[in-house]
């Protein structure tokens, strides 16, 4: 297990140092023309475009570049080209947002999900089953951004109908608990439509697949109650792939995935800041946001690896 | 999964077949695609879904054909002025607004609303409504599925090749081929999706792409294709991979080495023949989640530019005027829900015929 | 300056404004009559304001250059002289003022020498002393900063010294302070019409001299006005509390301010923020009512709504050095071309359609029609010019709604007339960057202009004077360059000091507002823009002043 995470840990840091290459390479060279221009922003002469040439080290060679923005990131003093502010803390400012986001929805997607699946492979092939299929693939196929506006245009006053809701924003949790949650119901529902429909789908499949499997007719035919079998047997050995799916999904909207309902919703999270950082093609920003969201996912991948490995004895990591 | 429409579980094996078709007859061998075709063909569902998407993509290449017969307005062409006829009365197709000066003091006069879905009592025009600036909703609604279904398919397309050939050298030859392709599909793995494509999208907008040869300007569709086609590589490739690993420990790759053949005709005619059915099902799902993406990156800006039509960048223009014009996003969320919708359940279909025990499954 | 998100960049490299502003003879918008200060809403204090703000570029007085932030500087950085703090509708609200000085300067040598003397006893919100050698101090952190304000300044003697060099500048020897008597003289190279206005924007606001000489915001620099800045958080929120050591009534124009304490939020969702007043969560929403629900919230909120005009003008820049708008009458078909009427649609009805490049309120403003709507006219003029089949390339700004809208119209307009036009969206914080360098050889696009200061040198001087074009951070797009009006925008900029609003003057101004349009076709003016405040039930909408470009929170009361 051990030499196993090791290795894991330094190809993770492999991948992050090529992920930040990357996202340099994206917005330095691929646009190409002069970024000191596109930066210096408010200055008129060139004796200052050579100024922040000097000062941000543009001028010199680009893997010189990327390495100081890299250890700039590491201790915390990344500025943005933009508006000079301090790029950690503007991550730090947007992760409670996106973990209020993430977690609830997350919370939601879970077990609906799991609830929604579990119904349709036990009715399987009855009308409730069908509904529920129904239900769920209509669930993906609808693009969030869209969802997210039917949501706030129906139910959050734009047509001038009561609100329900309130109209997006966000409310810190030691603020006001209440608002908190107010605001963040719609948000989670738009997420986690999607994903309820999909992990709804993936465990009936799951447990449609496992109920053919020889332990479970072994365990029918000692005689336990089907109940019994379903929650003790069945489910959990079709949970396993879900969790697995769910660590990955769970970091991805951590890490600023999430980016369409912070946007639509104009929730100040970390997805939204990227989406800002793009507009304005603020490096430092994106490098901060990008390899902030790369280390969720090659975290949870290794934790969900270990995970299923302990979960299912067949699994050996290697 | 078994799929709705099937009335009960059946495999449709060859086995159970042949019990349908009574004792005592001859078995027939059928093959697999035989088998796989006839499951299709009696799942009702899925086929109706089919007939529905296909009928979105006719709709979409006869656009054309909409502007020159029904609506007569073309789809970047701006009527702000205009006025139509309907119901025998002349009326403009945006009202207009003012701020008069009375007094030192402006009185406002909220203007600008289009006119909304008239099905048809404007004779071709407007069916489902204008936007801010007049042009034809409907006519934009088919060009821009033009557009959005293009991207979609042609990045799918674009994307189960790559993979599929990554995939075969990676679970082929092993060793550091495999090493090497599997630490690119992890890093492409590793960049949040949403967020590589609006990288990508973004930094290639803006000056387009000029190197090795190729130009493409800012708005060129290829440029999201690309994106595309590129963020989804490894959904494909790893599953794929997966499947290439297992076969190629098996008798009929190692008796065609045997029998002198060729690491390029052992993957092509041996093992890709094997995964011709996960690709198929692969393909089609990824067209789903591709219109999807292409939905996202517009509406974010890092897809489709103005003034050029998409289902993702009508979601964004509409976005602010739902209260006095909704028909600009409503249509364009519903298009791409049918859609994506028929796509998905037509793919689940496909998936049942083709591998009833469905072993196969996008990782997410 | 340029409007909301807009990046503003106005470098003004100007070559000698000239003419004093007289302290007498009204000026600008308003009726004439009564003078001075607001004092008709003191008393009404209250404990907190809680406003919704749009976003900002800088909190920094010596870099902002946006109105989101300019409303918030009126009371926080005042100048030597400011600017009245009255309602446009009722009072002269251009009229110049004592500010932190006594008076509004002693004039001498032709224009060309300002005494100032500073009022006694004055202190910044951090406890200092303003002391006259703070003014100095503040327009070299200004250079070495690189602020977009130092255009303002190429007329002050010595000041070139500093721009050529600001890591080396310490001191300019037009700029001669004492601060024992508390004296500021300034020595101009040629009279300056409106330099009384440049000492009211808030570049030249002073700050404490220990200021840091980089862009300040967490928190702001310390105030000289009866509010500082106590936090700002961008695109966030913000905080502003009572100066501690402000005096009351120790100046007269400026009002004593009715809340404790102004608690903001910044977004730039309008829907949000008119639904979080309306529901009066909070109780003034500073951006724009969103244009989609305009008539819902003035049907329902009718008595909480004021509307403004604004000194405010939005254009279309068309670029004479390439083709086709190198050639006049193409320049004069896109005007032709253009239904000035739909881009007010396309702003819900919010604009005044205008085809003067000054504002109706100037004094110097005199309406001319010389281009209505006619698209045959237009198109027969693009054959004409031989241009017909160009391609053009439309610059806009993408992520305003409104303004992509406007480019697009453009667009569209433009095919139909016989040009091969396309689209080129570009982000609101790089457009004018972009734009505004001559190596993106931008064709045609959109832009805006909010006066800094109402006078038409801001106007002329910035946007249309060909001896100020630059390579980079250019503000006049179109390259307009015609020798005569460059010599007559000069020449107006250096007139004695009193003939600066007189009718012979005022004329002046106007025919080159007139000839520009009617002979050249510089650009392309479609509307004068109108804004919009929304108060919650709470507030008494009687106390709002709207002093020029915007509302003074300080003056608000509540019912």
């Amino acid at each position: 297990m051990i030499p196993f995470i090791i290795r894991r840990l330094f190809g993770m840091l492999l991948v992050l140092l090529a992920v930040s290459f990357i996202v340099y390479l994206i917005f330095i060279v691929i646009p190409g023309g002069d970024p000191a221009i596109r930066i210096a922003g408010r200055t008129a002469t060139a004796a200052n475009i050579v100024a922040i040439k000097q000062k941000l080290g543009l001028d010199q060679n680009f893997i010189v570049q990327w390495w100081d923005m890299l250890k700039q990131l590491f201790t915390g003093q990344l500025i943005s080209y933009y508006d000079g502010t301090n790029v950690v803390q503007q991550i730090k400012a947007g992760l409670p947002v996106t973990f209020s986001l993430a977690v609830g929805a997350g919370i939601i997607w879970l077990g609906f999900g799991i609830l929604v699946g579990t119904i349709a492979a036990v009715t399987a092939g009855r009308t409730t089953d069908r509904l529920i299929t129904a239900a769920a693939l209509i669930g993906i196929s609808m693009p969030v951004a869209w969802l997210g506006l039917l949501f706030r245009y129906f139910l959050s006053g734009e047509k001038g109908w009561p609100a329900l809701f309130p109209d997006g924003g966000y409310v810190p949790l030691t603020q006001n608990p209440a608002q908190w949650f107010y605001h963040l119901l719609l948000p989670w529902f738009t997420l986690a439509i999607l994903f309820i429909g999909f992990y709804g789908r993936v465990l009936r499949s799951n447990v449609l697949d496992t109920i053919n499997e020889d332990f479970v007719r072994t365990a029918k035919a000692k005689g336990l109650t089907p109940t019994r079998i379903l929650v003790k047997h069945t489910l959990r050995a079709s949970l396993i792939p879900i969790v697995t799916l769910f660590g990955l999904d769970f970091a991805a909207v951590l890490g600023g995935g999430a980016i369409i309902t912070e946007t639509v919703y104009s929730l100040h999270g970390v997805g939204w800041y990227a989406a800002q950082s793009i507009q304005t093609q603020d490096l430092p920003p994106l490098m901060g946001v990008t390899l902030y969201g790369a280390m969720f996912i090659v975290v949870f991948s290794l934790l969900v690896d270990i995970a299923y490995a302990f979960l299912d004895p067949r699994i050996r990591l290697t | 999964m078994a799929t709705t429409g099937q009335d009960e579980f059946t495999l449709d094996t060859a086995a159970e077949l042949a019990e349908e078709e009574g004792a005592g007859k001859e078995i027939q061998g059928r093959s697999p695609w035989a088998l796989a075709g006839r499951r299709l063909r009696r799942n009702h569902v899925a086929l109706a879904f089919l007939g529905v998407f296909i009928l979105v993509v006719v709709a979409c290449l006869l656009a054309p054909v909409y502007v020159s017969h029904v609506s007569h307005i073309g789809p970047n062409d701006t009527q702000s002025g205009a006025s139509v006829v309907i119901n025998g009365k002349k009326t403009l197709v945006i009202s207009n607004g003012s701020t008069k000066i009375v007094n030192g003091t402006p009185v406002v006069t909220p203007g600008g609303v289009p006119i909304g879905p008239q099905w048809g009592a404007a004779g071709g025009k407007y069916i489902l409504g204008a936007d801010e600036l007049g042009r034809d909703v409907t006519t934009r609604l088919l060009y821009g599925g033009r557009n959005s279904l293009f991207i979609g398919v042609t990045s799918a397309a674009i994307c189960t090749v790559l993979s599929v050939i990554l995939a075969l050298l990676a679970g082929y030859f092993g060793g550091t081929t495999d090493w090497i392709i599997s630490r690119i599909f992890d890093l492409i793995w590793a960049f949040p999706v949403i967020l590589l494509g609006i990288a990508l999208g973004t930094a290639l907008q803006v000056n387009g792409f000029h190197h090795f040869g190729i130009n493409l300007s800012g708005s060129s569709l290829w440029i999201t294709v690309a994106v595309i086609s590129f963020v989804f590589i490894p959904y494909i490739g790893r599953p794929l991979r997966g499947q290439v690993l297992a076969l190629r420990n098996r008798e009929f790759v190692e008796a065609a080495t045997a029998q002198g053949a060729g690491p390029i005709r052992i993957m092509f005619t041996e093992v890709l023949p094997n995964l011709a059915s996960s690709v198929l099902v692969l393909f089609t799902l990824i067209i789903a989640s591709a219109i999807l993406t292409e939905v996202g990156l517009s509406y974010l800006g890092a897809g489709v530019q103005p003034p050029n039509p998409s289902w993702g960048t009508m979601i964004e223009e509409g976005q602010n005027k739902l209260a006095t014009a909704p028909q600009i996003s409503l249509y364009a969320g519903i298009a791409i829900a049918i859609t994506v919708l028929s796509i998905n359940v037509f793919g689940d279909g496909l998936r049942d015929a083709l591998d009833p025990r469905a072993k196969i499954r996008i990782e997410h | 300056m340029k409007r909301v998100r807009s990046v503003a960049i106005a470098t003004v490299v100007a070559a000698g404004l000239a003419l004093v502003m007289s302290a007498c003879g009204g000026g600008g918008g308003g009726s004439g009559g009564t003078t001075t200060s607001s004092t008709s809403t003191a008393g009404k204090t209250f404990p907190t304001l809680k406003v919704v703000w749009g976003t900002t570029d800088y909190m920094d007085p010596g870099l902002s250059y946006r109105l989101e932030s300019w409303q918030l500087f009126q009371d926080t950085y005042l100048g030597l002289v400011v600017k009245a703090r009255v309602s446009c509708n009722t009072d002269d609200c251009t009229k110049i003022l004592p500010g932190l000085a006594t008076t509004t300067g002693t004039v001498s040598d032709g224009g060309k020498h300002y005494v100032f003397t500073l009022r006694k006893g004055l202190k910044y919100s951090n406890g200092q002393p303003i002391k006259a050698s703070d003014f100095p101090a503040t327009i070299i952190r200004d250079f070495k900063m690189s602020s977009p304000g130092i255009g303002f300044f190429s007329n002050i003697v010595g000041s070139d010294a500093c721009e050529a060099n600001p890591p080396k500048c310490k001191s300019i020897s037009g700029i001669v302070t004492n601060d024992t008597a508390g004296t500021v003289q300034i020595s101009l190279k040629e009279p300056e019409s409106d330099f009384l206005y440049v000492m009211s924007i808030p570049f030249t606001s002073p700050v404490p001299a220990s200021t840091p000489q980089k862009d300040t915001e967490n928190p702001p620099p310390a105030a000289s006005g009866p509010y500082y800045i106590a936090s700002y958080n961008p695109s966030k929120s913000f905080v502003l509390k009572r100066n501690p050591y402000w005096k009351k009534g120790s100046i007269p124009a400026i009002p004593d301010g009715n809340p404790d304490e102004v608690k903001a939020l910044m977004t730039s969702d309008q829907a949000q923020s008119a639904q979080l007043v309306a529901s009066n969560q909070y109780m003034y929403d500073e951006n724009l009512l969103p244009t989609d629900q305009l008539s819902h919230y003035k049907s329902k909120y009718a008595d909480q709504i004021k509307f403004y005009t604004t000194p405010s003008t939005y254009y279309f820049f068309m670029n004479w050095r390439l083709k086709p708008f190198s050639n006049v009458k193409a320049r004069q078909a896109v005007n032709y071309a253009i239904n000035r009427q739909q881009l007010v649609n396309l702003r819900g009805g919010l604009g005044v359609p205008t085809e003067n490049f000054l504002p109706p309120s100037y004094p110097q403003y005199q309406k001319i029609n010389p281009y209505p709507y006619n698209l045959q006219k237009a198109k027969q003029l693009v054959q004409q010019s031989g241009m017909a089949g160009q391609k053009v390339t439309v610059y806009t700004i993408s992520d305003v709604a409104v303004d992509l809208s406007t480019g697009e119209y453009l667009q569209g307009q433009l095919n139909k007339i016989g040009f091969k036009a396309s689209l080129k969206p570009l982000a609101s914080a790089n457009y004018f960057t972009i734009v505004g360098n001559q190596a993106t050889k931008a064709q045609i696009g959109f832009t805006d202009w909010f006066e800094d200061y109402p006078y038409p040198s801001d106007w002329f001087n910035v946007l249309q004077n060909g001896e100020n074009i630059t390579q980079i951070h250019n503000n006049n797009y179109g390259n307009v360059d015609v020798d005569s009006v460059n010599h007559e925008i000069d020449a107006l900029d250096h007139l004695p000091p009193n003939d600066a609003l007189s009718k012979s003057t005022n004329s002046r101004w106007a025919a080159i507002d007139k000839d520009l349009m009617e002979k050249y076709a510089s650009t392309v003016p479609y509307l004068n823009g109108i804004e919009t405040s929304f108060f919650s039930s709470k507030m008494d909408v009687g106390c709002d002043v709207f002093t020029d470009n915007f509302d003074d929170i300080a003056q608000f009361c509540l019912k």
